[in-house]
């Protein structure tokens, strides 16, 4: 398929269940939907309703029970640990509630890691680092650990981080849940603002924004709602 | 719900808890039952001692001599024994026999009993059977000898044997003796012959090296061990020469399984240390299962339970678990006992089984739940010190924040080092073993964080991500990586210890230039040659071709006075806890000592201060005397202190100009007390003479001096070699069987420590997985870690290992340290080995983790 025709980003007929003893639970029930590069889509759902099973299907994390994901050339459901493992250094940024970044890397190590991974931290892509971290506010803080580091201050160098590798797609699993509302503002004006920056630059991400704040996703170009494993949206 | 039940509960219900709590009690476990072994050895000898310690020495009493008592000792004797009691004299000498008409010789222990002896105790004959108390007269003109002598001579009732040149009968083949008193046994096979008949061989002689021993059997119902102690007390003070030793049997048992006793000391200190080493992982698991449920006791707190109430509850469990894994490690001590009791035996003078009485269940009662209480204290009082809102992050024990508290450690240190000297009964070697121990420890984390820090700002090892990150961790997060290297750092300082002793004793004892060779050792040590001999044992030593390397004159004497303060015996406590240094100084101080004289120092012995002797004595002031070095410490003298000598009835006064260190392995003829010449020619002495020379010569030179000199003694120096080399292989095994549990305490609290920080790290690694990291990368950051600590750690311990063996060998055996880099580099490549292995075990699970886990974890 030529490229330039197919969407970027692409679901269709996505399902997946888990067993629980004797139990199977229909998670995901024939999901699909797509973006093209540059799209911002949230997705809103109550607890349980399957948006982590469904972000750990776009991570690579997880392997359907059938349908396909496809993801710039990456075709997640055909491919196997290795192939998904190239997948998320390559073409995926990460940004969790929990922040999860390396507690023994610095700021700065930590916005470089994907890049480490996979064997990209060249000299312009170390002072890329630097510049996104001036970015979000941090250029007094590139050296710091991130117990030096307040909530914030985690949630924005691991924004960075998911911007680093300029990826075709940015999952931001509930980005501003950790945070008090002030942290959240400011998080989430990042979070747009950088990708139009990028965006600026010719290196458009697909944005999938999972939350339960309906502000923030009304931020979003669409918004798909997610309900019983089941998504609909305008 | 009481804190009782709740804790326990806790500890049933849930997954985590239920392996803390099995992995707490096997390390525990581990660590205890090498102490708990110990002891139950310990306790077999003292009721072996106690239940046959009269038929071992024959009687009630026993008071011994290297000479005859004047006819005063001999009446402060029997007016001091209660009225009713007997007493008979035994003589002990050592004498060279021959089968009769056959050229071979062997040195033996030759005892004199009377008609009337012993007062107690049996022996097992091989053809007359079970001989009970007294059998002297049975002996009359007849020897018994024992299955040694009888087997390497190859005679059996009915031969004859050659003894100071006359033939005697042999009546009987002992099989088992009960009376095993001597100190020389393992120097000559024995044999027992009539006193009368022994005497009439003329090998009692003058300055012969002979023992002469008064049994004496006090009447029925004076026969506590009380009322003997106070006899031995009286006796003691009333014979007033220190050469004489006035022992009741319990506490001559008690010197004779000295050896043993010292051995079984030193296999507590290494199982204490075994118990030091499972502290460390029990406090490790402690920690990250506080860590675990740290949220629920902020909870709790947050309710407003008090401190009491929160710490009660892991307080609970500790000590619940502690019981079981005394009870664990009590069960575990019975069954190893057996291999080394088999092991130990032939050490022991006396036959014994290990001992596991009620006592024994409380004591390892006792320290599984003191223990596991001192060594968590430390972390439940951090606890406390963290404010409740703090306790709800989770991560906040892990950070280590609170400051360091050593006086919380101190509980755990005082129990330790008090069970150190109670097991040394020794303040100073346990103190000391307590201090290597910690020594080693801070050591080890000093150096292991220096050398890791300085190694992570490496250049290559910035570069490398895995690298990085694995060096990042083990300076930002010490606390685990310390401990772990001190953990592999003492074992491995302990189990090097033992190969480097080994190899200096052995070094020392080897032949280093062949037996017969100019600076070798000697082939044959004589003793007992008298004045008058002397040309004739120097002419027999030319013509068989032997050569003599030195010759020494063998004088007794009393030391009776230290600048003018006089030198008392010393008695012999009667305590329940007597400290070997109690020992040491009563054995010094109650004995008589042997001297000679010389004007020039031998090849063995190095001037350590002082002068070497003018010249010949002239007459006129104090004669120069020598000291060796650790006997003038022992004695606290100094250069320029005056002796008074009290040699064969003459006083005889003495200034000290040098000390000397002596080399005792180099089987010369070597003494404390050494004068200048001209001042005891003229003494009645006997002489001691060290020679060199072919097998066949040194043969030839035996087969003649046992002709023309019966009385003379000759040691063969390498028989006396295999025999000692035989002990210390023995004195090995015991050793080996015991680093062993410190090795498996070492491991377990290694695994430990990898598995629970395998598992800490998951969430670390599975975000690292979900960033584009490899299964291999996330298991190659595990087993770095693993790798650098077992190699840091081992390579410090083994060169403490290598410092302590070689202060060991220096100070202690004064001989020289021989360093085996084979055994340190097979103990180092042990524990890379694993290290890698534990590595692969518990890391394995963790890169196989699915990353997916991730989404649903809290993170830092």
């Amino acid at each position: 398929m030529d490229r330039k025709e197919r969407k970027d980003l692409a679901v269709e007929g996505l399902r997946k269940s888990f067993k629980t003893g004797s139990e199977t639970i229909e998670v995901l029930k024939d999901v699909a939907f797509t973006a093209k590069a540059g799209e911002k889509i949230a997705i809103v759902g109550k607890s349980g309703s399957g948006k982590s099973t469904l972000l750990g299907l776009m991570a690579g994390l997880d392997r359907p029970d059938s349908g396909s994901i496809q993801v710039g050339d990456w075709r997640l459901d055909q491919m196997d640990e290795a192939q998904k493992t190239l997948y998320r250094r390559k073409s995926l940024g990460i940004v969790f509630q929990q922040f999860h970044l390396m507690p023994d890397l610095t700021a700065v190590e930590n916005v470089l890691l994907p890049m480490e991974l996979a064997g990209r931290a060249d000299s312009s892509t170390i002072q890329r680092a630097h510049e996104l971290l001036k970015q979000v506010g941090l250029s007094q803080r590139m050296y710091h650990f991130p117990s030096q580091l307040s909530g914030g201050e985690c949630q924005r160098v691991a924004i960075a981080r998911a911007l680093l590798p300029e990826p075709e797609l940015i999952l931001a699993d509930e980005p501003t849940g950790n945070l008090d509302d002030q942290n959240a503002k400011l998080i989430s004006d990042l979070i747009f603002q950088m990708l139009e920056n990028s965006g600026a630059r010719g290196r458009k991400s697909v944005l999938l924004l999972v939350t339960h704040n309906e502000q923030l996703a009304a931020r979003c170009d669409r918004i798909l709602r997610l309900q019983s494993g089941v998504l609909s949206g305008s | 719900m009481n804190l009782i039940r709740l804790a326990l509960r806790e500890l049933r219900i849930r997954g985590n808890q239920k392996m803390f709590s099995f992995f707490f009690v096997l390390n525990l476990s581990f660590g205890l039952f090498a102490f708990l072994t110990v002891v139950s050895l310990k306790l077999g000898l003292e009721r072996a001692i106690s239940e046959k310690s009269r038929e071992s020495v024959g009687a009630d009493l026993a008071v011994s001599a290297r000479r005859d008592l004047t006819q005063e000792e001999l009446k402060v004797l029997q007016d001091g024994l209660p009225k009713g009691s007997r007493a008979s004299r035994t003589v002990q000498i050592f004498s060279m026999i021959r089968p009769n008409g056959q050229k071979r010789v062997r040195l033996a222990q030759i005892k004199g009993m009377p008609d009337d002896l012993p007062f107690a105790g049996s022996v097992e004959l091989r053809v007359q059977g079970k001989v009970r108390a007294p059998f002297g007269g049975r002996l009359g003109q007849k020897v018994w000898i024992d299955q040694a002598l009888s087997r390497d001579l190859g005679i059996e009732r009915g031969g004859k044997i050659l003894l100071g040149g006359k033939v005697f009968d042999v009546d009987d083949v002992i099989v088992e003796d009960s009376n095993q008193g001597s100190s020389f046994s393992a120097m000559g096979a024995k044999v027992m012959i009539g006193l009368g008949a022994l005497e009439k061989t003329g090998l009692v002689g003058l300055g012969s090296i002979s023992t002469r021993t008064w049994l004496a059997e006090v009447p029925m119902g004076q026969r506590s061990t009380d009322e003997l102690q106070k006899l031995e007390d009286q006796l003691n003070q009333k014979l007033e020469d220190p050469a004489i030793r006035v022992r009741s049997h319990t506490n001559s048992a008690q010197e004779s399984s000295r050896l043993f006793q010292y051995l079984s000391d030193y296999l507590g200190l290494v199982s204490l240390a075994a118990l030091a080493l499972s502290a460390f992982g029990v406090i490790f698991q402690f920690r990250r299962y506080l860590s675990s449920k740290i949220k629920g006791l902020a909870v709790l707190r947050s309710l407003g339970a008090s401190s009491s109430q929160v710490l009660g509850i892991p307080l609970i469990q500790v000590l619940f678990l502690g019981t079981l894994s005394g009870l664990l490690a009590g069960w575990a001590a019975q069954l190893a006992a057996i291999p080394l009791e088999a092991i130990l035996e032939p050490l022991s003078p006396y036959p014994f089984r290990a001992v596991w009485a009620s006592s024994q269940w409380v004591l390892a009662i006792a320290v599984g739940t003191l223990g596991a209480a001192f060594f968590v204290i430390p972390e439940l009082l951090r606890l406390l010190e963290i404010p409740v809102s703090e306790l709800f992050r989770e991560s906040r024990m892990e950070k280590e924040s609170t400051p360091f508290r050593p006086w919380a450690y101190l509980p755990m240190l005082f129990g330790w080092t008090a069970l150190a000297v109670m097991t040394a009964r020794s303040w100073k070697v346990g103190l000391l073993f307590s201090l290597a121990v910690l020594f080693t420890g801070f050591l080890v984390a000093v150096l292991g964080r220096w050398v890791t820090r300085w190694a992570s700002l490496i250049s290559f090892f910035q570069n490398s991500l895995v690298l990085r990150i694995a060096f990042r961790r083990m300076t930002r997060s010490p606390g685990a990586t310390r401990l772990a290297m001190i953990t592999v750092g003492v074992s491995t300082m302990l189990m090097n210890l033992l190969p480097q002793l080994r190899n200096g004793i052995e070094s020392e004892l080897a032949d280093q230039g062949g037996s017969g060779g100019p600076g070798g050792r000697p082939a044959l040590f004589l003793f007992d040659i008298q004045d008058e001999q002397k040309q004739g044992v120097d002419h027999l030593v030319e013509k068989s071709g032997m050569t003599t390397v030195v010759s020494s004159p063998f004088i007794r004497s009393r030391l009776l006075s230290i600048n003018g303060k006089a030198f008392e015996k010393e008695q012999v406590k009667n305590t329940a806890y007597r400290t070997r240094e109690d020992e040491q100084e009563q054995g010094l101080r109650n004995r008589g000592i042997n001297l000679s004289y010389r004007q020039r120092l031998t090849e063995s012995e190095t001037l350590v201060s002082g002068r070497e002797f003018t010249e010949t004595y002239k007459g006129e002031g104090p004669a120069e005397v020598s000291i060796e070095k650790r006997f003038a410490d022992r004695l606290g003298l100094r250069l320029g202190d005056l002796l008074k000598f009290d040699i064969q009835g003459v006083d005889i006064d003495a200034k000290i100009v040098n000390f000397r260190r002596v080399r005792w392995s180099s089987f010369l003829p070597n003494f404390f007390v050494q004068f200048q010449e001209g001042v005891l020619n003229e003494t009645p002495k006997t002489f001691l003479n060290a020679l060199r020379g072919p097998e066949e010569a040194k043969n030839r030179f035996l087969d003649q001096l046992i002709e023309k000199f019966p009385n003379v003694s000759a040691v063969d120096v390498s028989e006396a070699l295999r025999i000692f080399r035989n002990l210390v292989d023995q004195i090995r095994m015991a050793i080996t069987w015991m680093a062993g549990s410190v090795l498996i305490a070492g491991v377990m609290t290694l695994s430990a420590m990898v598995r629970y920080d395998a598992a800490s790290k998951t969430w670390q690694m599975n975000l690292f997985r979900v960033l584009g990291g490899t299964p291999k990368q996330v298991f190659s950051i595990l087993a770095l870690e693993t790798v650098w600590v077992a190699f840091v750690g081992s390579l410090v311990g083994a060169s403490l290992g290598f410092l302590v063996s070689f202060s060991f060998t220096v100070l202690v055996f004064e001989g020289e340290p021989a360093f085996s880099a084979q055994s340190a580099g097979v103990v180092i490549s042990i524990s890379v080995f694993l290290g890698l292995a534990l590595a692969w075990i518990f890391g394995r699970g963790l890169s196989r983790r699915h990353p997916r886990e991730i989404l649903h974890q809290e993170g830092s």
